[in-house]
């Protein structure tokens, strides 16, 4: 009995080891993990944040929406969400952000938006993916996503 | 002061659930302790009251939608005015609170039945598994009481109007979606509650597996049959070309799935080899927590997904419950580890039994990744307060290796005998399907399919698909040289004699053909182009033409629509035309949806989506995308409910039993007719679009 559960403990810390250096192996892939910063904290870490795959969060500058004609390139501007701020230094400043695809149907002036991409070395944030959320239908769309 | 309403009425049959189930529990303790069979009959009714006034709350909730009662919070939230009948009555399950109700309503009819066709088969297990029923039901109606109350009604005058559901939810799919994947939930909560009847009252043999096997069928395709549905409601309706995106509600149902088919697979080697016992009682009280924590996730909003909830407070109720059910079953099972040592043990590696211990293994494995992978964000959100997404790479790193060696197995279990093989007919069975797999892979090198997953996702199909055929092939063969049958009726007679065996090999065909549809994902092409009138665009294969923009309303939206040609590339030769759209709903919010357009054939589809227009211009912006092969997938389901169907289907030549498990035949084969039609016409629905 004894020397069975030591094999049985044994076996559970190996495999457990072996599972857990994996995941741990797998999650440190390039890609694999976004973190997510609201723009004042971009503003502020704006060194740390430089060429790191991140989701920035914030407010679309109203007017900012600039589109290239006949082309889906895009540039505007993002300003820290006041709710949400953790450097109050920051809020009246915004990222310039670049991005070139299809925009969701709410992404407008004012929408909040969540844009993946990365920092430039001349603070431009090239964005590759855009989710856009318009403020005023906020709660109701937060009610109103029932089912699954 | 408000007068009694239906809302009261409802509420009232709720609360009485609850005193009735606190009864039955008790009553269900007493009576197998002091053996008074009275107590215990009475324990069994108290089963079918629950039930009936669940029903009852259940009837009063979809009343209160159709006659369009708003002084009703949630009547108010998830419905309007406008709404069809139809959609009225189903918006039943549209918001948290309700579905809660239509789970635990569905709970009660499944528990009912369950008592209803064991009640003299397995008298001995029934009292503990009525109060596990009993605790599951009493821990979904304190949760509505305390917490998401259906009928909680406003206090000052009723609003005019409901807020409506959204439009996206309006569709056929979202209608059959949800109860499907509830019915499979929920179905997994039987064999557990007979697992800890089993454990309570010590009787480990094969006799709960026995009596749960067919439950764990019907749980299995109705999670099935809702997984794919919400795939293809993504696939229609959202717009962004695929079917499934590692979103947390999705892997909520996919991760008991796992653990449910690595059940439904390890209990037959409890009934072969009379081994595997502590494994399958474990197997599916992980398999019950599991769809707790799902439901947990999806309905308590600590995970962030597409289908973002309100966050609302019922994830603590549901921690505590998780807790007490891990505690009480490993206590269960740590107390009956006796009686569940296995009778044999492993003889050899080239064994069945050996291969559905790797089957399930790599299946546990693959729940354990997508609950690691959909949790991550949570927990880390928790302990460093900073968000973080776990992109779909991470389960793609993992899902595509364990799916390859899960397909594998599929193909090289049915080949191994149980308890071990001799070398000789190891080389019987194996020649033809390698040298099939190895002939497959220079062809189809040749033929451009050169990415390496995709390359191995189709050899193993050949390999998996030759093993299925040779067993059909040599099992009708034998029956032609024995009973002088011809090839058709021998191969029917096959599976008729033996029908969960061959339903299992179709089933595992509907699986190879799925993962032909998974491996199309390789050969994904897609494009964004602004064009203007007369212009052309080129995507794989196909070349499209913007014609014109054509705007129009109906009343309840107003609608663009891009009309464009398809021509086979580089040619004139026009294919067909698409017209994807978007239509802009007035009610119940100003919100805009895509409406998608398809070309659909066996090869790929051609999937457009207008991203955008410029009405000065008339130019629009279009998402052009080819993705092959994913057919393949409703196909296969389709398959896999047909395989389903003849592994349940009741045998003719044990007509002769009493009349609870007739009762139990007839509603098993009712049930999968019916589920068959659902399963099938979900699929034309797909494929005609």
């Amino acid at each position: 009995m004894g020397s069975q559960t030591v094999k049985i403990v044994l076996s559970v810390i190996v495999l457990g080891g072996a599972v857990a250096w994996l995941v741990a192996d797998t999650l440190a892939e390039p890609e694999v993990l976004t973190y997510f910063h609201g723009a004042d904290v971009v503003l502020a870490k704006a060194d740390e944040m430089r060429g790191q795959r991140i989701r920035m969060g914030g407010h679309v500058v109203k007017g900012s929406i600039l589109q290239k004609p006949g082309t889906l390139e895009y540039q505007f501007q993002v300003k820290p969400v006041a709710a949400m701020v953790k450097h109050p230094d920051f809020i009246d400043s915004s990222v310039p952000v670049r991005y070139e695809g299809i925009v969701p149907d709410t992404f407008k002036d004012d929408a909040e938006v969540i844009v993946t991409g990365v920092l430039g070395s001349d603070n431009l944030f090239k964005g590759s993916e855009l989710i856009a959320k318009c403020p005023s239908k906020y709660e109701a769309a937060e009610k109103n996503e029932g089912t699954y | 002061m408000p007068e009694f309403g239906f809302a009261d009425f409802g509420y009232l049959a709720m609360l009485t659930a609850m005193v009735v189930a606190c009864y039955t529990a008790a009553a269900a303790i007493v009576g197998y302790h002091r053996r008074d069979t009275r107590l215990a009959i009475s324990a069994q009714n108290g089963v079918y009251v629950v039930f009936g006034c669940l029903s009852i709350a259940s009837l009063a909730l979809i009343y209160l939608f159709v006659t369009d009662d708003y002084s009703v919070k949630y009547v108010h939230h998830y419905s309007d005015r406008s709404m069809p009948l139809f959609y009225k009555a189903t918006a039943f399950w549209g918001g948290q609170d309700g579905s809660l109700l239509f789970w635990v309503w569905v709970m009660s009819v499944w528990s009912a039945v369950a008592v209803y066709v064991n009640k003299d088969k397995n008298r001995a297990i029934l009292p503990y598994t009525i109060v596990a029923m009993m605790a599951v039901t009493l821990f979904f109606t304190i949760l509505m009481i305390l917490n998401a109350n259906p009928f909680e009604t406003y206090l000052g005058g009723a609003p005019s109007d409901g807020r409506g559901l959204n439009p996206l939810l309006q569709n056929p799919y979202m209608v059959t979606h949800p109860p499907s994947l509830y019915l499979g939930y929920i179905g997994w909560t039987i064999p557990f509650c007979f697992a800890i009847g089993a454990l309570a009252h010590g009787h480990l043999d094969y006799g709960w597996v026995d009596a749960m096997r067919r439950w764990c069928l019907a749980a299995w395709v109705f999670l099935t049959i809702g997984l794919v549905l919400g795939g293809l409601w993504a696939y229609e309706e959202l717009g962004w070309g695929g079917y499934w995106a590692w979103d947390p509600v999705e892997n909520a149902a996919f991760i008991p799935w796992l653990t449910g088919t690595a059940f439904i697979h390890s209990i037959q080697v409890q009934e072969r080899r009379q081994s595997f016992k502590m494994w399958n009682v474990i197997l599916i009280i992980l398999t019950f927590v599991l769809t707790l924590v799902g439901t947990m996730m999806t309905r308590s909003g600590i995970v962030q997904s597409v289908h973002a909830f309100a966050q609302s407070d019922i994830g603590n109720t549901f921690l505590v419950f998780i807790a007490i059910t891990v505690v009480v079953s490993t206590g269960l099972v740590i107390w009956r580890a006796k009686e569940l040592a296995p009778e044999n043990r492993l003889e050899s590696v080239l064994s069945r039994e050996f291969v559905f211990l790797l089957n399930n293994w790599i299946l546990v494995m693959m729940a354990f990744f997508v609950l690691f992978g959909t949790l991550f964000p949570s927990v880390y959100r928790f302990f460093y307060g900073q968000e973080v997404n776990v992109g779909a790479s991470f389960f793609n790193l993992w899902m595509r290796p364990l799916g390859l060696i899960l397909l594998f197995l599929t193909g090289v279990g049915p080949l191994l005998p149980w308890r071990k093989s001799t070398s000789s007919s190891l080389f019987k069975q194996f020649v033809m399907p390698t040298t099939m797999a190895a002939l497959a892979a220079p062809i189809m090198w040749g033929l451009g399919l050169q990415e390496p997953w995709a390359l191995t996702t189709f050899c193993l199909c050949v390999l998996v698909t030759t093993t299925i055929i040779q067993e059909f092939w040599r099992g009708s063969r034998a029956r032609m040289r024995n009973s002088q049958e011809s090839f058709g009726e021998a191969l029917l007679n096959l599976m008729g004699r033996a029908k969960r065996r061959y339903g299992g090999y179709i089933i595992h065909f509907g699986l190879v053909l799925t993962f032909v549809a998974f491996a199309g994902n390789a050969y994904k092409i897609e494009d964004e182009q602004q064009l203007q009138p007369g212009e052309r665009a080129r995507v794989g294969n196909y070349e499209v033409r913007f014609d014109r923009l054509e705007s129009g309303d109906d009343g309840q939206k107003s609608s663009i629509t891009a009309h464009v040609t398809v021509f086979k590339a580089g040619t004139d030769e026009v294919l067909g035309t698409l017209a994807p759209a978007k239509w802009s709903y007035r009610v119940p919010e100003e919100q805009v949806t895509t409406e998608v357009d398809k070309r659909l054939s066996l090869r790929d589809d051609l999937y457009l989506v207008l991203g955008g227009y410029d009405p000065r211009t008339e130019s629009v912006a279009l998402q052009l995308k080819v993705n092959p092969l994913v057919n393949f997938l409703w196909i296969g389901t389709a398959v896999m409910l047909i395989g389903w169907a003849v592994a349940v289907w009741p045998a003719r030549s044990r007509q002769q039993v009493r009349a609870p498990q007739r009762f139990g035949w007839a509603w098993a084969g009712a049930g999968s007719t019916a589920l068959l039609m659902l399963g099938v016409l979900s699929c034309i629905l797909a494929v005609i679009g």
